[in-house]
This record gives C-alpha cells, sequence and structure tokens, in this order.
C-alpha cells in the first residue's frame, strides 16, 4: 500500500526528480518482472498443459478426428452420435448412479468418523492419521487390484458372505454388485472430507452445546439444531468438491474391469468410456465431445449447488 | 531486493534445469557417438513370449555388440491404444509386432518404413514363401514381415474329458456334432468340481463367424473395404448356436469368465474345449499348466469341407520415424530368418515363415512345437486349408474389438438379443470401416 501512496503523482510533482524517484519504477519493474518470473512455471504448465489441450479438444469435439487417419470438420454430429449411443446412455447411468449415491454416503462416513475423533481423548493424533490413511492409498492401482482380489469370487468377502449364509458367488462377475462395491471403495477414502469436516467441527463454539443442553437438548437435537447449521458451509464445500470428483473417477474402475467397463458395462463409468471411444478406437473427436459435455453438466451442477446454496448454508457473519 | 534477486536466479537455475532434463528425455535415441545404437522393440503377448523374446534379444545383443533393444510388451487391446498414441506423436518404436487387422491403417497413414531398400542385404526374404511375403505388402511397400503362420484350432483337454468320460468328435464333425458335443460335456460336467463346462459360446468370436462365411462361399470383405455380408447373415450365424441356450444355458456362464480374466474357462481347467489360433497352444499349456493339450480343426461347413485358411500368425514392422533403420532391419531379419533366434522362440510366433528357421527347428518328439506343426501339416495334408486369408480393410481391427469385446460381452450377460447385437454391429462398422 505504501508503494503506491509514495509514487502518487502528487508526491512526485512536489519538486525535481529525485534519484530515488527516478530509480522506484525500475525497482517496481524489477519486481513485476520477478513477480512473473515466479508465475512462470505455473502460467506455462498452465498454456502448455491445460489451456492449449482445452482449446484443442473444443475443435476437435467437431471433428472426426482419429490418431492415424486424421479428420474432417463434421458439424455436430459428435453430439447427435451421443444420444443413440447406447453405451454412451450406459456410461450416464454408471456415473449418475454412482455420484447420487455414492456421494452422501462418504460424506455421512466422513462426517461420523469426524465426530468421534473431535473429542480430546488421548491419541487422538494417532487415530486420525489412521482413518486418513485408505485415502492415501486408495487411488492407487495396487488397492483397485486388492479389492479386486477381495470381491473376487472365493475372495474374503465371499467368503464371509458364505459364511452368512448371504451371499454367494463373487461381486466381480455379478453386473448387479459392482457398483456397491465401487462405492464401498469410494467410501473408503473419506479421509479428505473428513480431515475438513474435523477442522469445522472445531470453529462451532462449545457454548452453543453448552447452553442447549441446559434447556435439555437431546444430542440428535444438537445435532441436527447447531452441528449441522454451523458446519454448513464446510459441508458444502466438501458436496461440491465430492460431486465434482465423483463425476470423474476412472482409475479404480480402469484398474477393476480392465479397461473393459464390465461386467456388461456395470462399471463402464464416463470417463473410462470416453477413454476407450478416444484411445481404445481412436475416435477422438467423438470422445472430446464427450469431454466437453461433461464439462458443461459438472459446470451446470455447481451452479445448482451455489444457486440453492443460500436456502441452507449458514455463514456466521451474515446478517450483522 | 536481494531475496528477490536471489529467487530470481534460483528459479532461472531451476528452469534451465528442468528444460536440460526434458532434452535428456528426447535425446537418448540419437546414438552416444561412439557407435552405439538403441532400439526400441515392442510386442503384444504374455510372459510366456515375454521370456522367449529377451532370451533371443540377449542372443542378438551378443552377436552385435554395438546395438542395445529395449524392449516392452502389453496386452493386445493396450498393446494398441499405445501404438495410436505412439503414431500420434511420431515416435513408433523402432521394431514392433504388427497384425493384419491393423496392418493397412498404419501403412496407408505413411506410418510404416518401406524396407524394400534393406531386401538382399541386412535383410534376406528369399526365405519366405511369395504369397506369405505378399501379405505384408502394402501399395508397392515392403512395410511388414510374417514372422510365421497359424491356423483356427479346437483346442481340447483330453485329461478333463476322460474324468467326466465324454470323448471328442472326430476331425470330420460338423457345426452341429459339435454343439451336441457343448452340450454332453456341460452335462457330464455338472457334478465335477469345480463345474466343466464345454466352452464359450462360439457365434460370438469375429474369426468363427468369418470362418462360418468362408464356408458358405461368402468372402467377408472386398479387397476396397466393401462388406459383402448382411445382418441377416450375422444374425443366422448368432442364432445357428441357439440350442446351446435355450431350454438350458450350457455356454460358459459370462460372470464366471469374468472372475477368471486374465485367464479364461479353459486355461482355468472350467471349460473342456476352445477355438483359437493353433499358436496359442503355447500361452494355453502354459496357462493351464499342462502339457497334454490337443489340437484339432474346425468344424465342417455344409458342404462337408472345413475351408481353413493359413494367416500370418503376426509381423514384424518398422516405425516410419526410427532413426536407425539399418539396425532395426538387422533385428528383424535376426527374429525372422536366424535359427539361433528360432531355436528360442519356436513356434510361439507361429510355424516359422522363413525356411531356413524352420529347416533349422528341431522339434522333440511330443513338444507343444511338434504338436503345432503336426496340425498345420495334417491340415494340409488332407485338403482342409482351401480357402484365402479373408481381407482385412481398414478398421478391420476396430469392427473386430466391437464385436468381441463390447457387444459379446453384453450379449453374454443377456443384455441384448440377436437382434441388438446385429444392429448395433453395423452402425458402429459404419463409423469403424474405411472404404476406399
Amino acid at each position: 500500500m505504501t508503494v503506491t501512496h509514495e509514487a502518487s503523482p502528487v508526491r512526485r510533482a512536489g519538486g525535481p526528480a529525485r534519484r530515488p524517484q527516478t530509480k522506484r519504477p525500475s525497482r517496481r519493474a524489477a519486481e513485476t518482472r520477478a513477480g512473473y518470473a515466479f508465475l512462470a512455471p505455473w502460467l506455462l504448465g498452465f498454456i502448455a498443459l491445460t489451456a492449449g489441450p482445452m482449446i484443442a479438444s473444443a475443435y476437435l469435439a467437431f471433428t472426426d478426428y482419429h490418431p492415424i487417419r486424421g479428420g474432417e470438420w463434421i458439424g455436430t454430429e459428435n453430439f447427435t452420435r451421443l444420444f443413440d449411443d447406447p453405451r454412451f446412455l450406459d456410461s450416464v447411468q454408471v456415473t449418475v448412479t454412482y455420484a447420487i449415491v455414492g456421494t452422501p454416503i462418504k460424506l455421512a462416513a466422513a462426517l461420523g468418523v469426524a465426530m468421534l475423533l473431535n473429542n480430546r481423548k488421548r491419541g487422538k493424533g494417532t487415530y486420525r492419521s489412521l482413518f486418513y490413511a485408505p485415502s492415501l492409498i486408495g487411488a492407487s492401482v495396487s488397492i483397485a487390484i486388492v479389492w479386486k482380489a477381495m470381491f473376487n469370487d472365493q475372495g474374503i468377502i465371499d467368503d464371509i458372505g458364505d459364511y452368512f449364509g448371504t451371499w454367494s458367488g463373487g461381486w466381480v462377475g455379478d453386473p448387479g454388485r459392482t457398483m456397491p462395491m465401487m462405492i464401498l471403495l469410494a467410501v473408503w477414502q473419506f479421509g479428505a472430507p473428513m480431515v475438513i469436516f474435523l477442522a469445522g467441527l472445531k470453529q462451532i463454539p462449545n457454548e452453543l452445546y453448552e447452553a442447549a443442553q441446559v434447556d435439555g437438548a437431546g444430542p440428535v437435537r444438537r445435532f441436527t439444531k447447531i452441528t449441522l447449521p454451523m458446519l454448513s458451509p464446510v459441508l458444502f464445500f466438501n458436496l461440491v468438491l465430492e460431486t465434482i470428483n465423483s463425476f470423474q473417477v476412472f482409475a479404480s474402475a480402469f484398474i477393476i474391469s480392465g479397461g473393459r467397463g464390465g461386467p456388461a458395462n456395470s462399471t463402464l463409468f464416463y470417463t473410462l468410456y470416453l477413454y476407450q471411444r478416444g484411445f481404445g478406437q481412436g475416435q477422438l473427436g467423438y470422445a472430446a465431445a464427450m469431454a466437453w459435455l461433461l464439462v458443461i453438466v459438472v459446470g451446470i451442477i455447481t451452479l445448482i449447488f451455489f444457486r440453492t446454496s443460500r436456502y441452507w448454508v449458514h455463514y456466521s457473519g451474515e446478517g450483522r | 531486493m536481494s531475496i528477490s534477486k536471489a529467487a530470481t536466479r534460483g528459479l532461472a537455475l531451476a528452469l534451465v534445469g528442468s528444460l536440460a532434463l526434458t532434452a535428456c528425455g528426447s535425446g537418448d535415441d540419437s546414438g552416444d557417438g561412439d557407435g552405439n545404437v538403441t532400439l526400441n522393440f515392442t510386442w503384444w503377448g504374455g510372459d510366456e513370449r515375454a521370456e522367449r523374446y529377451e532370451e533371443a534379444i540377449d542372443l542378438f545383443e551378443q552377436e552385435n555388440p554395438g546395438i542395445t533393444v529395449q524392449t516392452s510388451f502389453a496386452e493386445f487391446q493396450d498393446y494398441w491404444t499405445q501404438r495410436s498414441t505412439d503414431a500420434t506423436s511420431g515416435e513408433l518404436p523402432d521394431v514392433m509386432q504388427m497384425d493384419l487387422s491393423r496392418l493397412l491403417e498404419y501403412a496407408n497413414a505413411g506410418l510404416l518404413y518401406d524396407m524394400n531398400e534393406f531386401t538382399g542385404n541386412q535383410l534376406d526374404v528369399s526365405t519366405i514363401d511369395e504369397a506369405l511375403l505378399a501379405s505384408g505388402e502394402v501399395n508397392e511397400q515392403l512395410v511388414a514381415l510374417p514372422t510365421g503362420t497359424n491356423t483356427l484350432a479346437l483346442f481340447y483337454n483330453p485329461d478333463l474329458l476322460a474324468e467326466i468320460g465324454v470323448e471328442i468328435p472326430d476331425w470330420d464333425y460338423t457345426w452341429e456334432e459339435y454343439q451336441e458335443f457343448m452340450i454332453e460335456v456341460t452335462e457330464a460336467g455338472a457334478s465335477h468340481e469345480p463345474r466343466v463346462y464345454g466352452a464359450g459360446d462360439y457365434t460370438m468370436t469375429w474369426w468363427f463367424f468369418l470362418q462360418h462365411l468362408v464356408q458358405q462361399g461368402i468372402e467377408p470383405f472386398s479387397e476396397n473395404g466393401e462388406m459383402n455380408f448382411t445382418e441377416d447373415d450375422m444374425r443366422e450365424w448368432i442364432e445357428s448356436a441357439a440350442p446351446l441356450r435355450e431350454p438350458e444355458d450350457v455356454t460358459f456362464p459370462a460372470s464366471r469368465a469374468e472372475q477368471l480374466l486374465p485367464k479364461n474357462g479353459f486355461t482355468s481347467g472350467e471349460a473342456a474345449v476352445e477355438f483359437h489360433w493353433d499358436n496359442f497352444l503355447h500361452s494355453y499349456s502354459h496357462d493351464l499348466n499342462s502339457e497334454n493339450v490337443q489340437l484339432m480343426p474346425m468344424p465342417s461347413g455344409p458342404d462337408g469341407e472345413k475351408h481353413m485358411f493359413f494367416k500370418p500368425t503376426m509381423q514384424l514392422a518398422m516405425g516410419g520415424n526410427s532413426a536407425h533403420p539399418e539396425e532395426a532391419a538387422q533385428l528383424i531379419d535376426f527374429l525372422v530368418n536366424s535359427p539361433e533366434a528360432g531355436a528360442i522362440i519356436g513356434t510361439d510366433l507361429g510355424v516359422p515363415a522363413s525356411q531356413t528357421r524352420l529347416d533349422a527347428l528341431e522339434v522333440e518328439e511330443g513338444s507343444l512345437d511338434q504338436r503345432i506343426m503336426e496340425y498345420e501339416q495334417r491340415v494340409r495334408d488332407e485338403g482342409h486349408a482351401t480357402a484365402q486369408v479373408p481381407a482385412h480393410p481398414e478398421g478391420f481391427g476396430a469392427v473386430e474389438t466391437e464385436y468381441v469385446e463390447v457387444l459379446a460381452q453384453e450379449f453374454g450377460y443377456r443384455q441384448i438379443d440377436a437382434d441388438q447385437f446385429v444392429e448395433r454391429w453395423f452402425s458402429e462398422a459404419a463409423n469403424l470401416l474405411v472404404t476406399s
């Protein structure tokens, strides 16, 4: 702030140019240069690895581009073809189911564990780390392989099911059971939202609970009337983030189904189908159209979240 | 200011450093200036094939001290995903396995090296049968060399069949007799632990559909890529196996097959027979962990003939962008022609295309190599191979994938019927096949 003030024309007009004044602009220019230099790695990365490919992909979406044959401008044909493609509709169904069912369960698990860990018991740091651990390894390739082995026929889950006489046969080969399996894998990685919830819970003043307790409010009432409203900004943040993430799930489905999206398209997530079309079949134009459709739809969903947030998200500074 | 200066310098240094690192990354294939050359060689296949190739490459490197070969391999579908990415960035490997189903796609785009300039020098092609050699010629360029030949076969597991007490049909069996056999095996295998089936639904394999068309006197594709079969042909073919699905489904269950991946029913000892290319005897025997896997030909068509054909098993090609084409040609010559490489590779890449390698191949009595060679010999001698390899138009690989990977799975889970299968295949094929 002071820099701006010193460099103001009022001051400069006050007398003949002095040495410090001539130096100042160059000093500022140097600072600007340094600023851009610091920005450069990110800026270069953004232009070369994000913005450039995005523009290219927007162009490809209107062509029938093939990595080997090249392609021509075909207008909006890719987009119209999408809605006649049964596998595209399958992939939308799979992804939407995953997002609608998986996201709330994952958030509920994260909030539940965060509340359990939000106390002053001994060793809470250790517990927090332990509960966060699955999120560190959950996205890895090896876990997806282990997951597949666990849910396979004669895998450990099948053995447990047999013991209780509930399930038999593996989950991996049954199109009706692969979705619960994928959702379990996602829910198990509740670490990131849990940490954010924990931070949010710590912000809630204890006096509120004490006052409520004095007034005779039970645990359920305290949760619905104090915890949830006070936590709603954090909940909103997690909800938006996790929803966007769930639309982009790829690696786990790719590993578990061997890149095929099987059995019977039950793990054919949107991004996996996009990959199959673009890189498996070389229909890069079609894949680019899918990618842009995803961007648009996720954008709309996020917008809806933000528009509706004023009805249920309470910021503590509001109304003052 | 001094802080900013130091930081700027540090940043500049980091940038220069990272640029230098990227430069190293892309500069490794241009040779070290002391005569050392590094070739990239890649193939599709399993562990078993990898062991053979690695051993042969070691030998090649010993004989050619100036050449280092960097190898990599992948499963068939992934292999082609990787190659199409390579092709886009102009970084195809110096030497790679090629398949007829993808050859035109790569050759027509000018992505493969014309090996004609090396023939007679680094590359001896006089050892290869002319018709077979011609399979690697596109637009008057020699873009691929065949490693060997193969033909379709019915693999069967005699030990398993003996256990459940079912006999394999004779060589002159028909498709109907094959179906009766499948029903018989599945019934007899029901009490076996684990449960034994005949085989998967054979109509769900692209190549048997083509073999069936050829038996009907239909040449599947014209040279220019036109389809010579109709939706009705495909529907009739799929429905011809209806007795295997109704009233009782005796085909290997799709859900079980999914769980056994990357193995299949046959290599897990849960299916008694399976059709495949005969050179798969090596990997099938390896996966099943049994030497006792036997071969017999395809069922006969309506005229009592089999109309089988010999196909180049696979080919070796050079990336058009190769910086060391001479050395790459040397490597291909070694793999295709040299008796030493032949002794290691055996018939895993098909019965050797090269006469020198074939002559030098010493097969042990009762070995897998001998079994494949004997099978092909008998198919030739008994006159079962009367057809030409069906033409492989551009996009052949993609329509095959649509058939066997996508639609066959949905059909296997009974999510689509024969009509939907046919309708969807034809609508995709319109986008995938390239006609000229």
